[in-house]
């Protein structure tokens, strides 16, 4: 190991990194991008349903009813007089749902027999799901109401979201996009820079100086690194700041794990590329391995415990939901040890096991290259 | 034996698919210090593998190679830090500069800082770079990023330098100024050079040739080993028929056009004032040709001279900025379905479907071009027997020899019977059999009529050629018959240039007036 030749190896490729405008925009520009995208875009806040209420009668419960439905910030009301025209309105997506009162409300509702039909429009099963639960809850809130409370049984139901008081889908949308962007400056940059130099020829040159391939590898690393934590800081600063997602865990950890997580990817994203040797394999293959698993198998979008056991023992063999599973917890609990160690303690194994296999599949020969004769 | 290069013996296997290439079959040769070793063979005779070996890149089958008494296998990495390497595909980092570039190398070779200065600024000077030590690397001509490759190879002052093929593309000024940077090495430092090249001629800037052909040496020792057994046939042969005398056992006789083209044929091709920019800089500044029915036109010019910019304006791969290509008439940009109907084109690269076999490219560009079943049928029957493609046809095209894809590009680009060919450095690689049984091909092909537009390296090539036209900086500055460009190409009152000799007079004329 010659500390020379890695800062000389490094020094060049800062400079490429530099030079090279694809690379400033993965690193620091995709992670304002996707932080925007996901933070104001993408959440699945239930805002603004359009609801059309039909009913045929007007009585004063169900003005009551009307009436909480357009006063939360929740609801897109129409009124309508008929069941024809509330199909109609689904059907050309001016409405999301429609509630359905029943006749005679007043009297349904003093002998205690009310049945009042929620449809939804299930085409997106799981957002149907969150908006009959909201429509539900507020009838129901509506109608106690009007119940005089000393005449029921003693029996209430308080809900509390913890951790995510407000149940703000950018609290465990924000830990999910570092996992992304990490991945993809660790495993896809790296994969893709290293995969470039054997295209190009320079593998071959490089390979006839001293150097070894261990400082090529820690070489290569460095910068990454670097570009790799600017955008995990940036993500927190955003984190913190625009979204106001609380970091209740310390930052030092978070930032322990984005090292761990890093260098699990870049050591990766090596091994891809020492093994195909080719920028479109590397590509190609980083994503599916890389990028694509960090989204769906990590428990960012999708959680894992309502996910097939088939899928959930997939998700064990991918790093990301390990460093999510870190993430979310370090940012909206706090400091849980078992779970950092146990998290970030697979990840490290994870790493060295890459990064041998990588010096082993980069031993300066180019027997692997196929024939060129 | 007691050479500084030692091989003996190696074998060298590589597995394609479920062939196996024998890519050097039995190579034994010794090469003494303080002398310029060529490496002499075509495209695919085993050059390569060979320098791979010795610098410690590749381990061989069988036998045992090294390099200043190191084992290549045991002891690869003191080889790999004392020799000087430069391999086939340029190993600069486009984005550094010159500067950078070299720098990188020597913190990798731990040249002392101190003595870093002095020793670029010496090699640049050496190469003749000196002028831009901060330009980027990618934006150098072939020339001069082969230059300052060589530079890099050089930082080290190693005893031994191992150069793969540092001239293929190159033209031939650059060459022979490669050439004369190696030899004022050697003579200073008491080096030893070891490159490999596929043009022939080269043999003539080497104190020893070692030839390989098909994973074995032909011939090894002095320049004239490769023409002593064309010497009992033939006074003075070239290189080329040394070759040719080795391999084949007989010199080919001259080609002739059997049909000398006629003066009143008819213009098929007519460039008008072409003019390409990219940015501020102008590629090609207003040029015209004419090419007419059955003429071979040849395009010459150093390298970043414009010429292959003019061809692929000249075959619609590129957009001409302003000017005019008229094919047969039609013109190319405005008709350029009906135009591009009556062009061929082989380029430089292989770009048939290296995964399909010889019949099925033929079927596949055969429908490309719109042809209909009978008519497919009936060409590729003329294809395959045109081009002795018979006992191919079901092989992989990707497995073929070079010689046989050649034929094959060939045929495909001839399937539509197009009035017009391009051949975009199509002999570049090819040993003088398959250079000569290729223009045999294309000598036929012009007697009956097609017009032919070929750029080339090799200067031997120019014999073949009705008209040439040789470029420089974007410009045609000299135009005409063979004859009449050596003519143009010697000085007053000096007996007259051979080709080459009038080719770098041309240019260097130029490059003084400028």
């Amino acid at each position: 190991m010659n500390f020379r030749r890695i800062r000389a190896l490094a020094v060049k490729e800062r400079k490429q990194l530099l030079r090279e405008p694809a690379s400033f925009v993965i690193g620091i520009v995709l992670p304002i991008v996707m932080l925007l995208i996901f933070g104001y875009g993408m959440n699945t806040d239930v805002r603004g349903i359009k609801l059309a209420i039909v009913s045929h009668e007007s009585s004063s419960i169900g003005d009551q009813v009307i009436s909480r439905f357009q006063d939360s910030e929740f609801f897109d009301v129409t009124l309508m007089r008929n069941t024809h025209d509330a199909e109609i309105a689904v059907q050309k997506h001016n409405a999301d749902a429609v509630l359905f009162l029943p006749d005679n409300l007043q009297k349904h509702f003093a002998d205690r027999d009310l049945n009042a039909l929620v449809a939804v429009n299930a085409s997106n099963p799981s957002v149907g799901q969150m908006h009959e639960a909201y429509i539900k809850g507020v009838l129901m809130s509506a109608l106690q109401g009007n119940v005089d409370t000393s005449s029921l049984p003693g029996v209430r139901v308080q809900s509390r979201m913890w951790f995510n008081d407000k149940n703000d889908s950018a609290y465990y949308m924000i830990p999910g996009v570092i996992v992304i962007v990490m991945a993809m400056i660790g495993c896809m940059l790296t994969a893709l820079q290293m995969a470039k130099e054997y295209e190009h020829g320079n593998m071959e040159q490089m390979f006839v100086t001293p150097m070894t391939s261990a400082e090529l590898l820690i070489a290569k690393m460095i910068n990454n690194y670097i570009l790799g934590m600017i955008g995990m800081v940036i993500a927190l600063l955003m984190a913190r700041f625009l979204f106001g997602v609380p970091i209740r865990g310390s930052i030092l950890i978070l930032l322990l794990g984005g090292t761990i997580f890093l260098l699990l990817q870049m050591s990766f994203g090596l091994l891809i590329s020492s093994v195909t040797k080719s920028q479109f394999l590397s590509c190609i293959i980083s994503m599916l391995t890389s990028f694509m698993p960090s989204f769906l198998l990590s428990g960012f979008l999708y959680e894992i415990s309502s996910m097939p056991v088939p899928i959930q023992i997939i998700t064990y063999i991918f790093p990301g939901r390990y460093f999510v599973d870190f993430l979310q917890t370090t940012f909206l609990v706090g400091n849980v040890p078992e779970i950092i160690i146990k998290n970030l303690g697979i990840m490290s194994f994870m790493t060295l096991f890459f990064l041998n296999i990588a010096r082993i599949k980069n031993p300066k020969k180019l027997e692997s290259q196929g024939i060129s004769v | 034996m007691d050479g500084i290069i030692l091989c003996k013996d190696i074998k060298k296997d590589f597995n394609l698919g479920k062939e196996t290439v024998h890519a050097l079959n039995g190579i034994s040769l010794s090469i003494n210090k303080g002398r310029i070793v060529g490496l002499l063979g075509p495209d695919g005779a085993g050059k390569t593998t060979l320098l791979r070996i010795l610098a410690g890149l590749l381990i061989p089958d069988e036998g045992s190679a090294s390099v200043l008494g190191y084992d290549c296998v045991r002891n690869a990495e003191s080889i790999q830090s004392v020799i000087g390497y430069m391999p086939q595909k340029f190993g600069l980092y486009e984005n550094l500069t010159l500067h950078e570039n070299m720098k990188l190398y020597a913190e990798l070779h731990q040249i002392p800082l101190q003595n870093q200065k002095s020793r670029f600024d010496e090699l640049l000077e050496m190469m003749n770079l000196s002028r831009f030590p901060n330009r980027r690397a990618g934006k150098l001509s072939g020339g001069m990023k082969q230059k300052l490759a060589l530079a890099c190879a050089l930082i080290s002052d190693p005893d031994i330098l191992l150069l793969d093929e540092p001239t293929v593309g190159v033209d031939i000024i650059s060459r022979r100024e490669l050439f004369g940077i190696l030899r004022k090495i050697v003579d200073k430092r008491k080096s030893t050079v070891f490159v490999s090249t596929s043009y022939m001629d080269e043999a003539d800037y080497c104190d020893e040739i070692v030839v390989l052909y098909q994973g074995q040496i032909i011939a090894n020792g002095a320049k004239d080993s490769l023409i002593e057994k064309a010497k009992t046939v033939k006074s003075n042969p070239t290189l080329d028929e040394g070759f040719q005398m080795l391999i084949a056992g007989a010199i080919p006789l001259p080609l002739k056009r059997k049909v000398p083209l006629s003066p009143e044929a008819e213009v098929v091709v007519k460039a008008t004032n072409l003019v390409k920019r990219f940015g501020t800089f102008t590629a090609v500044d207003h040029t015209n040709f004419e090419v007419r029915r059955g003429e071979v036109f040849g395009l010459l010019g150093a390298n970043g001279a414009g010429k292959t910019t003019t061809f692929r304006m000249m075959c619609g791969l590129d957009a001409v900025t302003s000017g005019s290509v008229e094919i047969c008439g039609l013109n190319l940009h405005t008709a350029s379905g009906k135009a591009r109907q009556k062009i061929g084109f082989v380029a430089q690269k292989f770009s048939l479907y290296a995964d399909m076999t010889v019949k099925e490219n033929l079927e596949f560009f055969g429908a490309a071009y719109g042809l209909s079943r009978a008519k497919r049928k009936e060409r590729i029957h003329w294809a395959i027997h045109e081009f002795a493609l018979e006992n191919y046809q079901n092989a992989p095209t990707g497995d073929l020899p070079l010689g046989i894809k050649q034929r094959l590009s060939m045929a495909c680009a001839l399937l539509h019977e197009p009035e017009i060919l391009f051949l975009d450095e199509a002999t570049s690689g090819a040993d003088p059999l398959t250079r000569y049984d290729f223009w045999r091909r294309i000598l036929d092909l012009a007697d009956k009529g097609v017009a032919v537009i070929i750029t080339t390296h090799f200067m031997d090539e120019a014999d073949y050629c009705d008209h040439m036209v040789i470029m420089q900086d974007g410009k045609t500055v000299a135009s005409g018959s063979v004859t009449e460009i050596r003519r143009q190409g010697t000085p007053k009152g000096a007996p007259l240039n051979d080709i080459t000799e009038a080719f770098v007079h041309i240019i260097q004329k130029k490059e003084t007036a400028s």
